[in-house]
């Protein structure tokens, strides 16, 4: 009996070790990440008032505001939104329920895991050559938008198709043997019952895009900028104007990127404003993310 | 040809060669001893489906071998045999079902009657198969939409719509013996059905289209055994109108539902009998060991 409580108090012993290791390693990634936080909102708050989110950047630090580069990064994150989402939500289909199983398209699944490996600032690099040089585009909304949309492209494939797959076959079986085509099943089975999932998936990688600085700098975003883009809606016709698209941009991590390598201490903290408010919009993001997943999961459970 | 019972009538309907099989009414006389005491048509059934020389292969392996057997019209036939021995894929062969999957193909013949249409003829479009023939799946797989939705969307796929599509919901809801559970609530979500419900609601879903055949792949095997009786009724209710094959791993259930019972071992058909006969003395040695649970 003895020797049976000896191992037994061993393996307690073992397993209380690791479990004091195992806290100790996960409060080091969360105290990390809160005392950031906490210090970013105080040298942050104090920053953030109307006039910080409507003036345009200044040589004087408290005049300085965010005007241009947050109006910067929502055009932009339209214009990635508006090509990566049907782009890759129909790549993801296509992979997913047409492309017959082959070496070709066994192929094109690991590129497509490896390009979301790559490194941002290489699609920066590849967006110069293409779209800047080759296409013409110029360091506009629309080559940041693009380049971004790329970026994104291989998480926004592989929400799909991990949305996709959780679908179970009883039901594609169930609307094929009524007779349904593969574009039926797809659009009023697979598409409806999948759009929480690859919403999620499209959320989480915009909320990757919207903090990268590397590609659109390499692709020549400005770090200075105090006008806006035209306004997309206009009181005269036609009304609509995308004259926005090829309008030069900043965007916010870019304008933090540029205060924090200042001298000036006041900059620094203007840096901190800047990041406090692409926190929060990336929290929000993340927010409606787990919001949309949670409904979705209560309305769907298969 | 002189026929004695449907008993006898059935078995010849199996054994001989499917032309020619036709008879007129006055040749069959009524068995007097039918299992469950249930009615019994007075005439030699109709012919619904002719299989000839059926082979069916998932890549290499071959899953069915050399099947030959009839279908008789307005009747509920049971294929019955252990796991693995190709009942399923068998039925799975009527809706073209298996088109869905790569590297499948079929050999042989299975014509439906009274139109002659080659199931499985290389120039006949499974998407019409589909549309002739329904199926309920052996996990109720409603659809997560509303319990009309599910009904209708069948319907929809053929175009109908307006007072006609709610009609012909409430006749399947009807038909499925569902009806009075579901009609104060067809725009709530399917899932909040039981599973039987739900099983009935995927019958409903099938029978809205109306189909020449229905096919049922262990339609009870997720449910309890009150939701299997209703099941169980409900199909022995449908033959009146409709042909029905039921794949089945329970064999008390095949003698309840079906009027004819297939046995199969290996992907091989070894007997097709009258389920009375087939329960109380089949004819091959096989069968006998399977029913009394020597092996399987």
């Amino acid at each position: 009996m003895s020797e049976f409580k000896r191992i037994i108090a061993k393996r307690k012993r073992q397993d209380l070790i690791f479990n004091v290791v195992g806290i100790i390693c996960t409060l080091v990634g969360i105290l990390t990440l809160g005392i950031l936080l906490v210090d970013l909102v105080i040298d942050g708050l104090p920053r953030l008032n109307l006039g910080f989110l409507t003036s345009f950047p200044s040589r004087f630090a408290e005049r300085a505001g965010i005007l241009s580069s947050w109006v910067g990064t929502l055009l932009i994150m339209i214009v990635t939104a508006c090509t990566a989402v049907p782009l890759g939500v129909a790549a993801g289909i296509y992979l997913e329920e047409y492309a017959r199983k082959n070496w070709f398209t066994n192929l094109i699944e690991i590129n497509i895991a490896n390009l979301a490996g790559v490194p941002s600032i290489i699609y920066g690099l590849m967006a110069l050559g293409l779209l800047v040089y080759q296409f013409r585009l110029g360091t506009s909304v629309l080559t940041g938008g693009l380049t971004l949309a790329f970026l994104i492209l291989p998480i926004v494939i592989v929400a799909t198709r991990e949305a996709l797959r959780t679908i179970p076959q009883g039901i594609r079986e169930g609307a094929y043997a009524l007779g349904s085509t593969k574009w039926q099943v797809v659009r009023h089975h697979l598409l409806p019952y999948s759009i929480g999932g690859t919403m999620t998936g499209v959320i989480i990688a915009l909320s990757r895009a919207i903090g990268e600085t590397a590609p659109l700098i390499t692709i020549g975003a400005l770090t200075f900028i105090a006008f806006l883009p035209p306004p997309p809606l206009s009181t005269q016709p036609p009304f609509v104007s995308f004259d926005w698209l090829w309008s030069p941009f900043s965007v916010l991590p870019i304008q933090m990127f540029n205060w924090v390598s200042r001298p000036d201490q006041a900059f620094v903290l203007n840096a901190a404003g800047a990041g406090l408010v692409l926190i929060v919009i990336t929290l929000s993001l993340n927010a409606a993310a787990i919001l949309i997943r949670y409904r979705v999961r209560k309305r769907i459970k298969w | 040809m002189n026929v004695g019972s449907e008993d006898v009538s059935l078995k010849q309907l199996n054994e001989s060669t499917p032309s020619g099989i036709q008879k007129s009414a006055g040749d069959a006389e009524v068995s007097s001893d039918r299992w469950r005491n249930r009615p019994v048509n007075k005439t030699a059934p109709e012919i619904k489906a002719e299989v000839f020389d059926l082979n069916f292969f998932y890549g290499k392996l071959q899953a069915l071998k050399n099947i030959n057997m009839v279908f008789p019209a307005n009747q509920v036939t049971a294929i019955i045999g252990p796991s693995g021995c190709g009942k399923s894929t068998l039925l799975r062969c009527f809706n073209r079902i298996h088109d869905l999957y790569p590297e499948t193909r079929y050999e042989g013949k299975i014509i439906l009657r009274p139109s002659g249409t080659n199931v499985i003829g290389a120039d006949t479009d499974p998407l019409e198969m589909r549309l002739r023939v329904s199926m309920v799946f052996q996990k109720p797989n409603a659809f997560p939409k509303s319990i009309f939705e599910n009904v209708a969307f069948g319907l929809r796929l053929r175009g109908v719509k307006g007072d006609e599509l709610d009609n012909q919901v409430e006749r399947s809801l009807r038909a499925a013996a569902i009806w009075d559970e579901v009609k104060d609530r067809l725009r709530e979500s399917a899932y909040n059905l039981s599973g039987g419900q739900q099983q009935r609601l995927c019958i409903a879903r099938a029978l809205a289209t109306d189909p020449e055949m229905l096919l049922f792949d262990e339609p009870t095997s997720a449910l309890d055994p009150i939701a299997t009786g209703k099941i169980e009724d409900l199909i022995f209710d449908l033959k009146s109108k409709i042909t029905v094959i039921i794949v089945t791993h329970n064999m008390q259930q095949a003698a309840r539902v079906s009027d004819v019972t297939a046995f199969m071992y290996l992907g091989e058909l070894i007997e097709v009998s009258p389920t009375q006969k087939m329960f109380e003395n089949p004819a091959e040695k096989l069968t006998e060991e399977y029913i009394t649970g020597h092996f399987g």
